[in-house]
């Protein structure tokens, strides 16, 4: 898991480096992609935290150290919940 | 060329938040407002996100060290998170000046107990077996010596989680700010540990703070968010480097002089 989340932030560092060299150099149709893309990074940036927190809750689950496990649930429930009444709202 | 400047700052936010334990927002959101005349909440916003950046470049590559007490990060994760969803709540009641006022007053309150404890190290003999209740082993780069601590005072390490949560979406910066000194001055927590540690707490504390600051239009342009995150990424990776090749004890000064600067900063500057 921290192998794919390791190549998710080099993903992510690629989106960006993309999206900002479109949005700085090319202009026309293909600025809205560049804001896209942009987005789309900045998303792949915040939702890697989040992967990790899940990759820990599952190796919690496996020792069965059930209070770490919860906690980290408990975790993932906030963010969800924030995120969305924010966003949402 | 505000794009440029806004990478280099972030290189150099970067390589301090590695090296620190911190976000490095405390370096990126006075360069932003006061030397690239960014609005001071989009300043913010922009920080917040690129302590998202830091925290993941260095809680990733903290994995392969296992210098995180990843236990330890979740439970405060989850306190930190709690106050960092508070903070957003407030923000529609606290003056920018206050806000400024109490992150001033607190990271010199802290630079300060930092300077008072310079020597202490928080490390037993690595034969220990008993670390207590969260406590555990690292392997030491002054000593390259296996060795264990043990976490004291939980409720303080509890208490300065909340209040990092708070700050983090109140001043636009990570929190680590206080969790990384509160840990190691008041909690026995050594100092790579805790700046390892806190890097992985301030990735999930950041994100109802960006949530927050999207929702309030705050991001209007994801460019210099971009920026910054990239610069951050480089930097990161510097300070990662440097890490152990620096004195635990020029860690700390670096770290008491830089919230010294800090506090300056929002107390008189601003």
């Amino acid at each position: 898991m921290k192998r794919a989340l390791r190549l998710a932030l080099m993903a992510t560092s690629a989106t960006l480096a993309m999206g900002l060299a479109l949005s700085l150099f090319v202009s026309g149709p293909a600025a809205p992609v560049a804001q896209s893309m942009l987005w789309l990074g900045l998303g792949m940036l915040v939702a890697i935290p989040i992967l990790n927190v899940i990759d820990v809750v599952i190796i919690e689950c496996r020792l069965k150290e059930w209070p770490f496990a919860a906690a980290g649930v408990a975790v993932l429930v906030l963010l969800a919940y924030t995120v969305a009444e924010k966003l949402i709202k | 060329m505000i794009v440029l400047f806004t990478f280099l700052a972030g290189i150099g936010a970067g390589a301090f938040g590695a090296l620190l334990g911190l976000g490095g927002g405390i370096f990126l959101v006075p360069f932003l407002n006061i030397v690239l005349d960014v609005p001071l909440e989009q300043a913010m916003a922009v920080s917040l996100v690129t302590v998202i950046a830091t925290s993941n470049f260095v809680s990733l590559a903290s994995a392969g060290q296992k210098s995180a007490n990843v236990r330890l990060a979740m439970l405060l994760q989850l306190i930190a998170a709690v106050g960092a969803i508070a903070g957003t709540y407030m923000l529609d009641y606290i003056s920018p000046r206050t806000r400024e006022q109490i992150f001033g007053g607190t990271a010199l309150l802290v630079a300060a107990v930092i300077l008072s404890r310079l020597n202490q190290r928080n490390v037993l003999p690595g034969h220990v077996d008993d670390v207590g209740f969260l406590g555990g082993w690292f392997q030491d780069h002054d000593t390259g010596e296996l060795v264990a601590y043990r976490l004291k005072r939980v409720p303080v390490a509890a208490g300065v989680a909340a209040g990092a949560g708070v700050i983090s979406t109140l001043a636009g910066v990570g929190g680590g700010v206080l969790v990384v000194p509160a840990l190691n001055s008041w909690c026995g927590v050594p100092m790579r540990v805790a700046a390892a540690t806190s890097a992985v707490i301030l990735g999930v504390t950041a994100i109802p703070g960006v949530a927050d600051n999207v929702a309030r239009g705050h991001l209007p342009s994801p460019v210099l968010a971009a920026a910054g995150v990239l610069g951050v990424l480089v930097g990161s990776r510097a300070g990662f480097w440097i890490g152990p090749r620096v004195k635990v004890r020029s860690l700390k000064i670096l770290l008491a002089l830089v919230l010294s600067v800090v506090a300056a900063e929002y107390l008189f500057f601003k």
